[in-house]
């Protein structure tokens, strides 16, 4: 992954999370302990933190520090190891089912 | 303003109608998904899951083929929302509707799928129940959302559900009202 696509994607993370909160930009600077140009800047990745500030920021937002982490994409995925994303969150059953039928169909795909 | 335009889900769905030139209910989604290079397997899945969808060689869209035939073509025309609207957000991941309605606030929805769920689902709803078609078919005839002999009749002839067309029908009025 690309420096400035790191920090453009931990900055939509940072920003989906604010908003899922309903808090804007000055309310989590304050909470966190940065302005709300800092915050402003790290949203649109033209802020690069200190690991300090990740912490501080993921206090701020109420979440575990991985949840601000990209997930690095540019690993080339097998057919069974793929993450799986869903809006409602899926049973481990569910999950099992579909690792199950997309390894079945990659593997017969052309 | 353009800009703006273009990317809505709406929007989309009738270029790509146009792109392939379909002009005709009821709209042959799996025609599309052809067109488009995708390929599409009908899978018995666990009842909530309604389809998926993944990048392997090509798109791969999968259809929970245990629910109604009409609901098939929903959850088809969905996943080609996705397919036009949020590849780039899929990247090497597997994408899986389940329950297209039930937005829980979860830790998953919060990511930004919610509102890709609801975009995906304005895709969809103007890809088989366009409001062109609809208008054209309607004839000039006076729409009543509670009329539920016509809305089963157009349901029918468009291949959707009941619930969809009486949505469609809705979104009809409210447009007329704001233009």
């Amino acid at each position: 992954m690309q420096e400035s696509e790191l920090y453009s994607r931990f900055g939509q993370l940072v920003r989906q999370h604010r908003e899922r909160l309903g808090r804007n930009q000055a309310e989590i600077g304050r909470a966190s302990g940065l302005s709300r140009a800092s915050i402003a800047n790290i949203e649109t990745g033209r802020q690069r933190i200190p690991l300090h500030h990740l912490y501080a920021l993921a206090r701020a937002l109420r979440v575990d520090v991985h949840a601000l982490l990209p997930v690095a994409r540019d690993a080339t995925p097998t057919t069974t190891n793929r993450e799986i994303q869903s809006a409602v969150a899926l049973s481990a059953r569910e999950q099992e089912e579909v690792a199950k039928v997309v390894g079945f169909i990659s593997a017969r795909a052309s | 303003m353009a800009r703006r335009t273009n990317r809505d889900p709406k929007f989309r769905a009738r270029e790509l109608l146009a792109e392939l030139d379909i002009t005709r209910c009821p709209v042959d989604v799996d025609h599309i998904a052809q067109r488009k290079g995708i390929t599409v397997r009908f899978v018995p899945l666990e009842e909530d899951l309604s389809g998926m969808i993944f990048m392997k060689d090509t798109a791969i869209i999968v259809v929970n083929s245990l629910h109604h035939l009409n609901r098939q073509r929903f959850t088809l025309a969905h996943e080609l929302g996705h397919f036009e609207l949020h590849m780039k957000d899929i990247g090497t991941e597997v994408h899986v509707d389940k329950m297209f309605l039930a937005f829980a606030r979860d830790a998953k929805s919060s990511l930004g799928w919610d509102r890709k769920e609801v975009e995906a689902n304005r895709f969809a709803g103007e890809l088989l129940v366009p409001q062109h078609l609809l208008i054209q078919e309607l004839g000039g005839r006076l729409v009543d959302a509670e009329n539920e002999g016509l809305i089963a009749n157009l349901a029918d002839q468009f291949e959707v559900s009941r619930q969809m067309m009486t949505f469609r029908i809705g979104e009809l009025l409210q447009n007329q009202y704001e233009s």
